[in-house]
């Protein structure tokens, strides 16, 4: 009697947790944001911090790097982390710290089914290992206090755990009788999603390769589909969670052959082989299912193809040199024939119609219709893909200008700018408000005055081999690189006169040992490393400066 | 009649008592599982259980099935299934329980309900539950308790919210529950926050609505939570959106009902008594309980509290004026009405004439022809402004009209001090003293001027790093810079500093840059604030002596020759800077222990003269030296004058690191030729042992004793015939004084003051209410009135404090003392150990074999009244407690183990174990 209501409670749970959960959408930025669906800011982070919006990956349990775009908030406090450190904190409404995570995480996944599972360093005394362990919504520790060898996300109330076996365990921390004692001792068990968890049953392997025999079991312990029974004589390295009902998975193939991709198979949650393929090159499974291919043809080409969830071939747009799933409903897909103007745009899943252009722009996710794009100059825009219309704007000054021939923004709210192209060197003056300032690759001799010396704290010069001098009246910077600047006069004195430098790097350049010692004198910890010849044969990518 | 009346009284006292044990719960053990049985053995759970732990203070039983904790009420019945881990709560293995306090506060004082948390620390959540009101299930809230509730809420009054509890769920939302633990929403919120028993305000999508009880009463409107003054009114408020699209705020102002009493469009004034109204133009005055008390209809008001007397600041397009509670206008808004907070004042001027009022709003000063009129910290003197042209100016006047100060400055404030104020005008600062014209301080901008009357000196500052110090007289006493403190903070106030790299010292110029060539060990500079010179004491040896240089300011060794500091004195040396405690190097070659002695200052010149001997003490401004050739304890200050003429024999310290309430005890031999006999023994000549059995021969000498204080000077004479050191805590010690031939007790204070004397030959203080004392060589227990309590017959008694009861000694006999001074003799033991708990003393008597040291021990249980009740003779130990939880009155827990692995429970009234 217990169980049920048990099992009950936890799905009234996560059923109540799931009727507060909505999507916001995350602009990475200087300042992380959380924007609604109308473009409007629902919150700015502080710069100390980040978002985070990641899982923990693998058997190390650090955070992704990929953040997704789609934010699930079910509520205040919001996981972040400090910049620079691994310091994770809970904020509040107001941006106040509510809670700070024990010290010492690696990484913390965002929070599902109430819980953050997050990974912490444990020294066994003869190795250090990576444990896992879980937080509640306050940051508290919870369960297992010194963690589990693996564990999985809650989901569906239920989180997979190896506590030197697996099992199940609901949100109090105990066992859920689910899976069978004869699969306590797999390499890895799945969380619940889209009402199956995989079991990845370790046999041994002719080879001595680590080949999986994977079980999909439903939530009463009962085995759906014993994987390789579908595909006798062939070893399985991996097999991914169901997205849509269909799962990817990956077999070992034979080294001594020359590379011409890999066998890759497709099932769905009946155990039906959707698709079974060799020479295969990348390979995805859209959220609704969609699986996207790309195999190399016995020409050596590689051709993209595309299936429905049922396996039923997708006839794509012609000249296709890129699909990448973006969301449940949209597609980007990349061309690369000279004779089509469009280089990417977005595509409707299900019609495989166009949606949106996205030339000049990398779509990041889209979240209810809003796709979030990202400009040359890390510029943000969210666009309502019905309408067209943008609903979010970054500011010019949150910018990093890389490319000034697109940039829309004014001349004084550049703050950051990478010059490679001498035409745009003129305009520097105009920057009234450059702090870091980046050349490389320019011909050019001089570089007109900057506007505000005082504000410009970084300068980093890079393969301009023609620069004879630097604006004299710069001497606020903070951080200083030089590299190859091999025709630049005067540059003893310009480091001298800086009164804030931290970091100073002067690479493949000649200088006497008088000017050697005057620079080392005034700021001992500079870098000084490589001479002109050295810039000649472009040995800089060896000591490159900051 | 009589006969039935005994019987039925009787009757009664037998079901009275059957009640009280019935309700008592015992764990009972059978077959390795646990049950519960009530006082009468009647079994209210089955022994099916791995573990039982008992609360009889909240009347709930937990009980452990599978590694599981279960809740039970008293009478066996399930509460909360077996969901709680036993992991995860320490060394105790069972979950915490505690009665939740008023609002589920957690730092609140009241707890007045039977509503109690059990918290299940594996999975940090906790269940709110009540044993009288079992609930069909219980929900699992976050165990991290995070309610405080807003400032402005603080106050409420948390003694009466015992029935509305806010707890937060595990996805952080909050949501109310009862006394009986059922939740009172089916939503949850993002904060509630609550008023008063029945009103609370939730907070959804950032809006505040207001509930009485489950009752909403607004809709989610509002952008504050509630703003509470005094005991009943309080306001929230909304943002209204006008024609031009622009929003306003509107302030509603609700009664303690809820009901809304007024509305506004600024911020209500509001104190614990009135709830002032403002409409723009005209206002209204409330009482906390909604009375309107009256309106304007043309003014606007804000309250104005003197003291304990609030009026109303009036304020029109023509000025401002006072009222009074009542609205008697005291005041046409035609004036110009300021509170002076601090002064406890108002200020009002009207026309050209002001008047400063005081909290009765008596005129204190008027003057006419000033543009305003203002009290200062000096009583009698007031800070007046006039208009001269287009600037305002101020000046002083006193009481008595007589101006102190003419009106020219633009800023002027009193000091609290010295007759003493501060004035500006444009670029000048200045403190002027009364009665003289020039100014003690004068300073241009940007120098800030301050004056510290407590330390009587005025600070200047000016604004960045650089400080001045003034005395009241103006004479520059210093000047510094930040940096300067900064580095005297860290290095001292000393010429050089001590730098270490490894283990080696070296002593430096403030550039880092070593000023001697030589290396210590260790090095300790030591500042002498008076003369403001350092020395430094700096270690050459371990082992060896010398061990120890000293260096002064102009880098010259400074003691005497022939003579050194031990390097391990350094710790005594800072106590009185300026001297130098030195020992003879030659002589502490030949015998570490007989030296020559003697104090010197930072020159090397002696001030006090080397003397066979060592300090005994050191205490700030006062050397306790005992000179061992003379065997006397003489006393001198820091400057190597003696603070008392008298020599001593003895001092003590009693127990402590200090000499306690400022007093040394010190002590002479009564008879001046018992030093004789013992020179004439000369012991120093003797082997050790046969110097104390010659010592012995003597007898004991007859003293007499005394009391300095810390400055060596003597507060209470050698008149003591006995005496013990002051307490640590506590002003009082005990003496004995010889009068008419006969020692009599006293208890004395640090005056010598005799607070208590009675005809014993001796007195200890046992606690604030007990002493023993002693008659013919024997102890007995005595009032703090000095009332003899027991026989003399012990030779020791201790008090157990937390059991309260006495333990004794007398002969080889141990006995035990209860609080009604019932005496229980235990015989003739080798020791007996004391225990009290539930009702019961448990004694282990432990016997010696004759002629061996082997020991054999036994337990006994008597009852509060001393009835033996049982022996138990396979105990190791014995306690009170099961799983850390107390047992019930005439219930033990017997150890046949150290370990406590080995364990049953004894029942003391039927004599027997309920284990099996």
């Amino acid at each position: 009697m217990k169980k049920p209501f048990i099992l009950l409670l936890a799905v009234l749970l996560s059923i109540s947790i799931m009727a507060q959960e909505r999507t916001l959408i995350l602009v990475p930025g200087k300042k992380d944001l959380l924007l609604d669906t109308n473009g409007a800011v629902f919150f700015e982070l502080n710069n100390l911090f980040e978002f985070i919006n990641s899982e923990i990956y693998g058997d190390d349990g650090r955070n992704g790097y990929h953040r997704s775009v789609a934010y699930p908030f079910n509520g205040f406090p919001l996981l972040v982390k400090q910049r620079g450190n691994g310091v994770f904190q809970l904020l509040d409404k107001s941006g106040e710290t509510k809670a700070w995570l024990p010290r010492g995480l690696k990484g913390v996944a965002v929070k599902q089914g109430g819980f953050y599972l997050a990974s912490m360093e444990v020294d066994e005394k003869l190795y250090r290992s990576t444990r896992f362990v879980f937080l509640d919504g306050s940051g508290s520790l919870v369960f297992l206090k010194e963690g589990y060898r693996s564990a999985s996300s809650f989901s569906d109330g239920i989180a997979a755990v190896n506590a030197g076996g697996w099992k199940f365990i609901n949100d109090l921390g105990h066992e859920v009788k689910i899976l069978p004692d004869s699969m306590k001792n797999a390499r890895r068990v799945t969380r619940f999603h889209e009402g199956v968890s995989i079991v990845l049953m370790n046999p041994l392997s002719k080879s001595g390769m680590p080949v999986f025999r994977p079980y999909v079991i439903d939530a009463k312990g009962n085995i759906l589909i014993d994987v390789s029974a579908l595909f006798p004589g062939k070893e399985i390295k991996n097999m991914h969670e169901f997205k849509g009902g269909v799962s990817m998975i990956e077999f070992f193939w034979d080294s001594k052959l020359p590379y011409s991709g890999r066998p890759i198979a497709f099932i769905n949650k009946s155990g039906k082989v959707l698709l079974d393929v060799d020479h295969v090159i990348d390979e995805k499974v859209g959220e609704a299912g969609h699986i996207v291919l790309s195999r190399r043809q016995k020409n050596g080409e590689d051709k993209w193809e595309m299936y429905e969830p049922n396996g039923k071939q997708i006839k794509l747009p012609i000249g296709v040199s890129y699909i990448q799933p973006i969301s449940k409903k949209y597609l980007k897909l990349t061309f690369n024939d000279p004779k089509i103007k469009t280089k990417s745009s977005l595509y409707d899943v299900q019609t495989m119609k166009f949606v949106y252009e996205t030339t000049g722009y990398d779509c990041m996710g889209v979240v209810y219709d809003r796709a979030l794009l990202k400009g040359p100059n890390e510029d943000v825009k969210l666009i309502h893909l019905k309408t067209g219309a943008t609903l979010f704007q970054s500011s010019p000054k949150d910018q990093k200008v890389y490319d000034l021939d697109r940039y829309n923004g004014k001349m004084e709210d550049v703050s950051i700018f990478y010059c490679f192209k001498d035409v745009w060197v003129p305009r520097i003056s105009e920057m009234t408000g450059l702090k870091e300032l980046n050349l490389s690759n320019l011909t050019v001799e001089n570089i007109p005055p900057i506007a505000n010396k005082e504000k410009l704290s970084l300068l980093r010069i890079s393969n301009c081999r023609k620069l004879k001098e630097l604006d004299g009246g710069i001497n606020q910077l903070t951080k200083l690189s030089i590299s190859g600047g091999t025709s630049l006069k005067g540059l003893d004195f310009f480091v001298q006169q800086q009164t804030r430098l931290k970091e100073l790097h002067l690479i493949n350049m000649d200088f006497s040992e008088i000017e050697k010692t005057n620079i080392l004198r005034k700021f001992p910890k500079a870098v000084i490393k490589g001479t002109a010849k050295d810039a000649d044969y472009e040995l800089q990518e060896v000591i490159d400066g900051f | 009649m009589k006969k039935g009346m005994l019987i039925l009284a009787m009757t009664f006292t037998l079901m009275l008592a059957m009640a009280q044990v019935s309700d008592i719960r015992v764990p009972v053990k059978s077959a390795m599982k646990f049950g519960v049985i009530d006082g009468n053995e009647v079994e209210i759970v089955p022994p099916i259980y791995e573990n039982v732990a008992i609360y009889s203070e909240y009347k709930l039983i937990m009980l452990n099935k599978n590694g599981m904790w279960g809740v039970f009420d008293w009478h066996g019945k399930m509460i909360v299934d077996h969901v709680i881990s036993a992991s995860s709560h320490g060394n105790l293995d069972f979950p915490d329980v505690s009665r939740v306090k008023n609002a589920n506060y957690d730092y609140g004082k009241f707890a007045s309900s039977n509503l109690l948390t059990i918290h299940d620390k594996y999975a940090n959540v906790k269940y709110y539950i009540n044993p009288n009101y079992r609930q069909s299930s219980y929900k699992a809230y976050v165990g991290t308790n995070q309610y405080a509730p807003q400032y402005n809420l603080q106050n409420v009054d948390f003694a009466q919210i015992d029935n509305l509890f806010r707890v937060v769920n595990r996805d952080q939302s909050i949501t109310f529950i009862d006394s009986t633990g059922v939740s009172l929403f089916d939503a949850s919120f993002e904060d509630g926050q609550i008023v008063n028993p029945k009103l609370i305000a939730l907070k959804k999508e950032g809006k505040y609505a207001l509930f009485n009880d489950k009752k909403q009463l607004t809709p989610f409107e509002f952008e504050n939570s509630p703003w509470l003054a005094g005991s009943k009114t309080f306001y929230l408020y909304k943002k209204i959106k006008k024609a031009d699209n622009q929003t306003t705020n509107r302030y509603y102002i609700f009664l303690a009902d809820g009901t809304v009493l007024d509305s506004t469009s600024s911020t209500p004034n509001m104190d614990n008594a009135f709830v002032l109204v403002n409409y723009f133009p005209g206002f209204s005055l409330y009482d906390q309980l909604g009375k309107k008390l009256f309106s304007n209809p043309d003014l606007t008001g804000s309250f104005i509290h003197l003291g304990k007397n609030i009026f109303i600041k009036t304020e029109s397009k023509k000025g401002s004026g006072l009222l009074t509670l009542n609205g008697e206008e005291i005041y046409k808004p035609e004036c110009v009405v300021n509170n002076n907070y601090s002064h406890r004042s108002v200020s009002v001027t009207c026309g050209q004439s002001s008047v400063v009022l005081d909290s009765l709003l008596k005129p204190l000063f008027s003057m006419d022809s000033v543009a305003s009129l203002y009290p200062s910290q000096h009583a009698d003197w007031f800070i007046y402004s006039v208009n001269k042209s287009w600037d305002i100016k101020m000046g002083l006047i006193r009481k008595d009209k007589k101006v102190i100060e003419k009106p020219l400055w633009y800023r002027l404030a009193v000091a609290d001090c010295d007759s003493l104020f501060l004035v500006e005008l444009d670029t000048i600062n200045q403190v002027k003293k009364v009665g003289r014209d020039e100014p003690l301080v004068l300073l241009p901008d940007p120098w800030q001027l301050t004056v510290n009357c407590k330390a009587k000196l005025v600070e200047a500052f000016d604004g960045k790093e650089t400080y001045q110090l003034f005395d009241f007289e103006g004479k520059l006493i210093k000047k510094w810079n930040q940096k300067d403190v900064w580095d005297e903070s860290r290095y001292g106030k000393h010429k050089y500093r001590v730098k270490e790299e490894g283990k080696q010292f070296f002593i430096t110029d403030k550039k880092g840059v070593p000023v001697l060539k030589n290396v210590f060990q260790n090095i300790t500079p030591i500042y002498d604030d008076k003369k403001g010179e350092s020395v430094y004491i700096c270690q050459t040896a371990k082992n060896t002596h010398p061990s120890a240089v000293v260096y002064n300011d102009q880098l010259k060794v400074i003691t005497p020759v022939g003579y050194s500091v031990p390097a391990d004195w350094y710790r005594y040396m800072d106590e009185n800077p300026g001297t130098l405690c030195v020992v003879n190097d030659a002589d502490v070659v030949k015998n570490k222990y007989s030296f020559r002695f003697g104090i010197c200052d930072y020159k090397g010149k002696w001030i006090v003269s080397p003397f066979v001997g060592t300090f005994k003490y050191i205490e700030p401004g006062l050397f306790i030296l005992h000179y061992y050739e003379e065997k006397k304890i003489k006393f001198y200050d820091n400057m190597g004058n003696r603070t008392c003429d008298q020599d001593f024999l003895m001092i003590e310290k009693g127990n402590g690191s200090d000499f306690f309430q400022n007093r040394i005890l010190v002590g002479i031999v009564k008879d001046p030729n018992y030093m004789k006999k013992v020179e004439a023994l000369n012991l120093e000549k003797l082997e050790m042992e046969v110097a104390v059995e010659k010592l012995k021969a003597l007898g004991e000498p007859e003293m007499l004793y005394g009391f300095l204080n810390k400055s060596g000077k003597m507060v209470l004479d050698l008149k003591y015939r006995k005496a013990k050191p002051f307490p640590m805590r506590g002003i009082t010690t005990t003496v004995a004084v010889e009068k008419s031939g006969k020692v009599v007790s006293q208890v004395i204070d640090t005056s010598g003051n005799v607070l208590f004397e009675a005809d014993f030959e001796e007195l200890e203080i046992i606690d604030s209410s007990y002493y023993k004392v002693k008659k013919e060589g024997k102890w007995a227990l005595a009032s703090n009135q000095g009332k003899v309590l027991t026989p003399f017959q012990f030779d020791e008694i201790y008090f157990e404090s937390r059991g309260k009861y006495f333990n004794a000694e007398g002969g080889d006999e141990r006995f035990i003392i209860s609080m009604d001074y019932k005496i229980l003799n235990l015989g003739k033991y080798y020791n007996a150990l004391t225990q009290k708990f539930n009702d019961s003393y448990v004694v282990k008597l432990i016997s010696q074999e004759a002629g061996s040291f082997k020991t054999t021990d036994k337990y006994v249980i008597y009852d509060k009244d001393f009835v033996k009740k049982v022996e138990i003779l396979d105990a190791k130990d014995i306690g009170g407690e099961y799983n850390n939880l107390p047992l019930p009155p005439g219930y033990v827990l017997v150890k046949r183990d150290y370990m406590g692995k080995d364990v049953y429970l004894f029942d003391v009234n039927r004599n027997k174990s309920l284990w099996k």
